[in-house]
């Protein structure tokens, strides 16, 4: 082998590596200034000194409220759960072969959400605890996930419209069973079900934030960990096997963690449906499907998509709100279907 | 040296015996052709020795491998039965190339034949040069390095064979089964990828083994041929052996003109024609 080779096989591969890297950091950057500038934004204008002083209460006592109490958590709240669903996303892409896989989709986030309503209806007055609702969330994304993959992986792999039916009819099923709850309870109740059907971060607040922050840490480094087993799980179990992959630890760990992140962030701000779709898309079509690299793309754009998005709802037309949920389905349903024409023949052929 | 014995091996989907008391033993350095008609059982065999399938009785085991592939350095004896290795230890003995895979996203060709590394890294390698500097080499050899940022997904059908072979030459192992690795291939490509296996086996001293369908193919490449029908070996041995007028007749139920070949430097199969087999 002459080395000529090897050097340009080896510059290849570097200069890759660079571009990724290149992605990442300007991602990081981007996420840092958006979330430093969506303080300043909202129903009360404040300048960058006030904003400065407030952050650090010096300012009045209501911009401190507004700026340390309401804005940043619900800053925080937003890049945590957009980094979450999108890197849940990505892993049940590759777990499930398929770009059209997303918790939404598949039902997975209804079956959280459904969780979440059962514990506030009836769950609260038996046996009060600290994060019940999550909990309770996690344990039906979790069943959710394990009955969607069930149903959809056959010897062959996975059927992609087994999966697409699968998640519609398990979807349409908490869906139901989530309005029954609402049905037989009281107006209280109905309201705060309501709330987490719906997908908004109006109200987020510091309690939230340490809800959500260790469960997405756990749920993230189960899925971060498993990067180069990713990139061989989407060619197949089969193929994942015979190259030394030991395929049922990777896939439980990939369950429980995308189970996780989708719990933890139905739980704090309902069900925001397509981000987990249309984020890894992008950066998959940006940088390639290497989950290395498309794992913290995932994090940081989903992150960066989140409190663009949950600033656009809060202040598109002061006083009122728009649910972010609402936005996202506005931008993800078209976004969906494209995929969905674009992508014929990797979806369909399997 | 390596083995590979396969000793009584018994399989069944359900009630329909696909397998019946399969015996062999063969050793590296040679292509191995399990040539059979479909339905014969030769992939079912061949998913038994990777382990893929867990026989009803019998074993495979494969004796006198590197000690390099074992996670615990304490087992003294490098023989064993492929149902007890685990995968990664399997993956650094066996590479797998199958009649039909898919990637369900666009990787690039470096990339893929990259995965073929993975039971011989760690979770933090990145690439260092000395694993660019194997992946290049099965990549030269399979004449894949012209398109290597090329993705997959953009790829001729031989090239992507070409590929999956690179790819489970990266595991570097010591035994490389191929599924029908000629099917869909053009006749050019067909002669091309033996070529390959022919120049792999001489420059690595492993041992292949392929099933396949193609008579005339597996009579020129394989040292050595293992004839299946209805699960059963009906004919083993050297291909002068056992591709003869007989054997097509009796078991393809095909008339052929057989012989050595001077153009060819090789036996060369003609097929006459169909016989019509009274099945009364």
């Amino acid at each position: 082998m002459t080395s000529e080779e090897l050097k340009t096989l080896l510059n290849l591969h570097k200069a890759n590596k660079r571009k990724l890297q290149m992605i990442v950091a300007a991602l990081l950057t981007l996420l840092i200034v958006s979330f430093t500038a969506c303080i300043f934004v909202g129903s009360v204008d404040l300048d960058f000194k006030t904003a400065i002083d407030a952050l650090l209460g010096k300012a009045s006592w209501s911009q401190n409220q507004i700026v340390r109490d309401i804005r940043t958590p619900r800053l925080i709240c937003a890049a945590v759960v957009g980094a979450s669903l999108s890197v849940a996303g990505m892993a049940m892409q590759a777990l499930f072969k398929n770009p059209m896989a997303s918790p939404s989709v598949l039902g997975i986030s209804s079956g959280a959400s459904f969780g979440a309503a059962l514990y506030i209806a009836v769950g609260y007055g038996m046996f009060q605890m600290a994060y019940g609702a999550s909990l309770c969330a996690f344990l039906m994304a979790a069943l959710t996930m394990f009955l969607v993959y069930a149903l959809a992986y056959q010897k062959r792999g996975v059927n992609t419209l087994m999966l697409l039916l699968a998640g519609m009819a398990i979807s349409a099923l908490f869906s139901g069973l989530t309005s029954t709850i609402e049905f037989f309870s009281d107006a209280d109740t109905v309201n705060s079900i309501v709330f987490w059907m719906l997908g908004s971060f109006e109200g987020s607040n510091w309690v939230d934030v340490k809800v959500i922050l260790i469960p997405a840490i756990i749920g993230m480094i189960l899925i971060l960990i498993n990067a180069r087993e990713l990139n061989i799980i989407s060619a197949g179990e089969g193929k994942a096997r015979a190259l030394g992959v030991n395929v049922k630890n990777v896939r439980i760990m990939l369950l429980i963690g995308s189970s996780i992140l989708v719990a933890s962030s139905v739980s704090i701000c309902g069900v925001i449906s397509f981000v987990g779709l249309i984020i890894p898309h992008i950066f998959r079509t940006l940088g390639g499907p290497d989950h290395k690299y498309l794992a913290p793309m995932c994090i940081l754009g989903g992150a960066l998509f989140m409190i663009i998005v949950d600033t656009v709802a809060r202040s598109i037309m002061p006083p009122q709100e728009l649910p972010v949920g609402v936005i996202t389905s506005l931008i993800g349903a078209p976004f969906f279907i494209y995929i969905m024409r674009t992508k014929k023949k990797e979806i369909w052929s399997s | 040296m390596v083995h590979l014995d396969v000793n009584g091996v018994r399989f069944s989907y359900g009630s329909k015996k696909v397998l019946d008391n399969v015996s062999f033993s063969i050793t590296n350095g040679e292509i191995v052709g399990i040539i059979g008609q479909n339905g014969s059982g030769k992939t079912t065999l061949l998913n038994c020795i990777n382990s893929e399938y867990r026989p009803k009785h019998g074993s495979v085991v494969i004796r006198d491998f590197s000690p390099d592939v074992l996670e615990s350095r304490e087992k003294q004896n490098y023989s064993a039965d492929v149902q007890d290795l685990s995968n990664a230890e399997r993956s650094r003995i066996i590479a797998t190339v199958e009649q039909s895979s898919f990637m369900s996203f666009p990787f690039s060709v470096m990339e893929t034949v990259r995965m073929g590394r993975y039971s011989h890294t760690g979770m933090f390698d990145d690439g260092d040069e000395e694993e660019i500097a194997k992946i290049c080499e099965v990549m030269k050899s399979t004449g894949i390095l012209k398109f290597a940022d090329r993705p997959v997904n953009e790829l001729s059908g031989g090239e992507w064979r070409r590929v999956m072979i690179a790819q489970a030459l990266a595991q570097e192992p010591e035994i490389l089964l191929l599924d029908e690795p000629t099917l869909h291939l053009d006749i050019n490509h067909q002669f091309e990828l033996m070529d390959l296996l022919k120049k792999i086996v001489s420059e690595r001293n492993i041992l292949i083994v392929i099933v396949t369908h193609d008579l005339p193919l597996a009579a020129r490449y394989c040292d050595k041929i293992i004839i299946m029908k209805d699960g059963k070996i009906v004919d083993a041995g050297s291909a002068k052996d056992t591709v003869t007028t007989a054997n097509i007749e009796n078991i393809f139920h095909m008339r052929a003109k057989i012989g050595y070949d001077q153009d060819i430097e090789g036996i060369g199969v003609f097929l006459i024609g169909k016989i019509d087999v009274d099945h009364s």
